[in-house]
């Protein structure tokens, strides 16, 4: 049942709205049915709904349930936060799946390729109104600042180059990684190696990634990434062409 | 007022038009061959102001007879060419900035392939909106 002024839309979407500050944008006979919510917190005084109540008696009934809309919707927009775990469980899963496939390509290039296309778009926006990057160099310090920064949550550590063409780039704790290093780093080189190829999987989608976000923005190239050391992980970027 | 001349060109990486549109009014019948022509040709003066500037804004980078050419370099790569004949400044500013924010959320579809032409009707209407606001 729901009780509201003439032409009120239908429930929760159009109810809700009706609570917090845009209450003076939204049409008066919304907000009649909202406003009566107990739980809802101290909201402006609804002066459309005394006068809708005194006209129709059948606004005094009990609040329609399905009316406890999110107060989001109402509030002016606020950012939405994901928890970092879902990016995390999301890599993991992706990696899995690709492994397990029996048709298609092989997990590497498929990772790879996936990785490529979300790089040339995360490109596209996270160089939006900075200026035109002039060459590969700081194309590179780019992604390894800004990039990185907003991709990886923090910026790269060290960056080498031979001046011919390859850079190293080196994160001392790589976030997406982070689960999967152990609290010290290993000694033992052979136990590094098998660290190293137990990481693989999780490594080609950042590096598809990188790859992509470079080759948007004028450098081809390939990316590989070395994992002997979690939880720091080096990328090696190799310009080509 | 005077024949407003404007056809305005998404122009991709590879140098190819991702999207074309003509902006101008009904009742007016330009040669639609002579803008491509002046805009595929301007691309050579677009290059030559990228090299020139860091700037995204080209401002004025060509002019042919009456008609001028101006330009927006993004950083990925796509150029932004807009036809006209005088337009203010500010108005193809404004126009510039709000087909860059439209443009970026096309190439953020997952579903679109960036070097292949922009056929969302959205989009062409929102340029076409963002136009008559920043252009008249």
């Amino acid at each position: 049942m729901y009780a509201g002024g003439p032409g009120a839309p239908l429930p929760a979407v159009g109810a809700a709205p009706a609570a917090a500050p845009p209450q003076q944008q939204q049409q008066q006979q919304v907000s009649s049915a909202a406003a009566p919510l107990p739980p809802l917190p101290p909201q402006p005084p609804a002066p459309s709904w005394q006068v809708s109540a005194t006209a129709d008696p059948a606004a005094a009934a009990p609040p329609p349930p399905a009316a406890v809309g999110p107060l989001q919707q109402s509030a002016p927009r606020q950012r939405r936060r994901c928890a970092e775990v879902c990016n995390d469980l999301l890599v993991a899963e992706a990696a899995s799946l690709f492994t397990q496939r029996q048709y298609g390509p092989a997990a590497p290039a498929a990772l790879e390729a996936v990785g490529f296309r979300v790089g040339r778009q995360l490109a596209e926006r996270y160089s939006r109104d900075k200026a035109r990057l002039g060459d590969t160099l700081e194309v590179i310090k780019f992604v390894c600042k800004d990039f990185w920064q907003a991709v990886f949550r923090k910026q790269v550590d060290n960056l080498k180059t031979n001046h011919r063409g390859i850079f190293v780039l080196q994160d001392h704790s790589f976030r997406w990684l982070l689960r999967l290093a152990p609290t010290a780093p290993l000694a033992d080189g052979a136990r590094a190696e098998a660290q190293a190829r137990a990481a693989q999987p999780y490594l080609h989608l950042p590096c598809g990634i990188i790859r992509g976000a470079l080759t948007h923005l004028g450098v081809n190239c390939t990316v590989e990434a070395d994992a002997r050391a979690l939880p720091s992980c080096s990328f090696t970027i190799k310009i080509t062409a | 007022m005077s024949a407003a001349v404007l056809t305005f060109v998404i122009v991709g990486q590879q140098d190819h038009p991702i999207y074309e549109v003509d902006l101008t009014g009904p009742k007016e019948q330009q040669a639609q061959y002579l803008h491509q022509f002046v805009l595929h040709a301007a691309l050579d003066a677009v290059d030559e102001a990228m090299w020139a500037t860091k700037e995204l804004y080209l401002k004025t980078v060509d002019r042919f007879n009456n008609l001028f050419v101006s330009a927006f370099a993004t950083p990925g790569g796509a150029r932004l060419l807009l036809l006209h004949d005088g337009r203010g400044d500010d108005g193809v500013r404004a126009f510039f900035g709000e087909v860059y924010e439209l443009y970026i959320r096309v190439m953020l579809n997952p579903f679109h392939t960036p070097s292949t032409k922009i056929v969302s009707k959205t989009f062409d209407h929102r340029v076409r909106m963002a136009a008559k606001r920043t252009l008249g």
